[in-house]
């Protein structure tokens, strides 16, 4: 692309959020000009109310346990799912069936995965988890196909030469090759799936987002403040765990 | 009698001729090496020959018979361009995938190995000096390490045709004579007829018996490999 060309392109984008704010109605300022109910809502977050802490512990627990089932499940589940959409190793017609059923699942947020799963299997942590589950393999699906189909192609001619099945390749070669790879994905999916859980609650299906929308919507917000303080909490320490994990698995 | 021959085979990608009419022939028993500049066709040329890519028109020949059958497929051993090993697997595992073809499927799914299996990948290792390193995964080893393993993977199969894409390509000449020496010790003992590109003139000349010299897509000529040398190469590379 030549430096006209390029040029003209962000000035096209500048006009098309221009366009959508005034569309909108949007303007950035507001934030400021009501800066006083800001402040209230500031200042009554801060305060504290602890009393709630059973709660706070219960419901961080079954954030944690619904992000680690939900994400184990849809990793296991996009390994498969992966070899069967990957170009280089399943007839066109399979992986075209498979990218598609990804790409469904990934494209849908878990939020409105948890609001179809309420409907289905009911309030609580069982819809939280499946909603989990769903994204986190159309996630990990899609990322895992990709490392695929960028394997090293001569280690594919070379088991093709020697009559290896699908199966075969997929033992010997794709599985093997990804493993360092999926160690740190699995890690990335469960930091990410700690964030998700804990927002799934706001349509009831399990977790610690069922208080926060609780206390907002009550206008209790020193209550919901030790619940916000946790999630932060423990995001921020769980990204700061896998990140060292994750070092140490590309070190070795 | 030829083990392996090409007749008038074409190659278009894209409206791209990739191999012109080209014919070749390597006699049963024999060490031919393909040389030419990069983009001449070497690789596709092999690839043609394993089946890898199907020609547009022409014949290919195993001992004699027409066409890649199934049965000449077990035949033809490969060690490609960059080797195609798995990096992260060990070089015991490698060594095994190369005899898939001699165990039942669920026998190589679940890992439990025929006892001649082992065995054979044992004295294939020991061989090929690599015992030692049965443990380690490919990542970690030498250029002329992974070699070794590549060799032994090929060897496993038992082919009776071996066509080798710059297998010494990474090594420094010492590394690589020392490869190509245990290489053409196992060829004459198994009777195995090889086809093998090189860049290196001193190599094609110590371990062929006839160099092809190939260009855009075909064969130009065929130098019996001890009238090669950098000079006579090096003219032939000229365009
Ligand atoms: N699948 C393909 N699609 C399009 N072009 C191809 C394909 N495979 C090979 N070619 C082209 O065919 C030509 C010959 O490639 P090939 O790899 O056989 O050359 P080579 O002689 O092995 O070169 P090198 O010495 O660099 O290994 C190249 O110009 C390459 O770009
Ligand atoms: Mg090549």
């Amino acid at each position: 692309m030549n430096p006209s060309r390029f040029q003209y392109t962000w000035i096209a984008i500048l006009l098309i959020i221009i366009g959508s704010s005034v569309h909108l109605g949007f303007n950035p300022l507001s934030i400021i000009d009501d800066a006083d109910n800001s402040a209230v809502i500031l200042g009554e977050l801060l305060e504290f109310d602890f009393s709630v802490w059973d709660k706070v512990l219960f419901s961080l627990i079954e954030t944690l346990e619904m992000a680690l089932i939900g994400s184990s499940i849809g990793f296991v589940l996009s390994i498969p799912a992966a070899l069967l959409a990957a170009r280089n190793i399943s007839p066109s017609y399979v992986s075209v069936i498979f990218r598609s059923l990804l790409g469904l699942l990934w494209s849908m947020p878990p939020l409105l995965w948890a609001i179809l799963l309420v409907v289905v299997v009911g309030l609580g942590p069982t819809a939280g988890i499946f909603a989990i589950s769903l994204y986190i393999m159309g996630l990990s699906g899609k990322y895992l196909y990709e490392i695929y189909e960028s394997q090293n192609v001569s280690a594919y001619d070379a088991m093709h030469v020697l009559g290896a099945t699908r199966m075969q390749i997929a033992k010997f070669v794709t599985i093997p090759e990804a493993l360092p790879h999926m160690g740190n994905q699995y890690l990335f999916l469960l930091s990410y799936s700690v964030r998700e859980s804990s927002i799934l609650g706001l349509v009831g299906a399990g977790g610690i987002g069922f208080y926060i929308i609780h206390h907002l919507e009550s206008l209790n917000y020193g209550k919901a403040a030790p619940f916000i303080l946790a999630i932060l909490a423990v995001t921020l320490g769980m990204d700061y765990a896998s990140t060292r994990l994750r070092k140490r698995l590309v070190h070795n | 009698m030829d083990a392996l021959s090409m007749n008038a085979v074409h190659l278009t990608i894209n409206n791209r001729k990739i191999l012109s009419n080209l014919s070749m022939n390597v006699p049963q028993g024999d060490a031919v090496t393909i040389m030419g500049p990069n983009g001449a066709g070497k690789t596709t040329l092999l690839k043609v020959a394993l089946g890898l890519v199907k020609p547009t028109s022409g014949e290919l020949y195993f001992f004699g018979k027409k066409g890649l059958s199934k049965e000449s497929q077990k035949l033809l051993g490969y060690i490609p361009q960059n080797l195609g090993l798995v990096n992260e697997l060990s070089v015991y595992s490698n060594v095994m995938m190369g005899a898939l073809r001699r165990m039942p499927r669920w026998r190589s799914i679940t890992g439990m190995y025929p006892k001649d299996l082992v065995d054979d990948t044992y004295s294939l290792m020991y061989d090929l000096k690599i015992s030692h390193l049965k443990d380690i995964k490919i990542k970690k080893l030498s250029g002329g390490e992974k070699q070794r393993v590549a060799i032994a993977r090929t060897l496993i199969q038992k082919p009776l045709i071996i066509l080798a894409d710059e297998m010494t390509a990474s090594l420094d000449f010492k590394a690589a004579v020392t490869v190509m020496e245990i290489f053409s010790e196992i060829k004459k003992k198994m009777k195995i007829t090889l086809l093998m590109t090189h860049h290196n003139p001193d190599i094609a000349r110590l371990y062929s018996d006839n160099v092809l010299i190939m260009m855009n897509g075909r064969i130009e000529k065929n130098i019996p490999a001890n009238e090669i040398t950098a000079d006579t190469i090096g003219g032939l590379y000229e365009p």
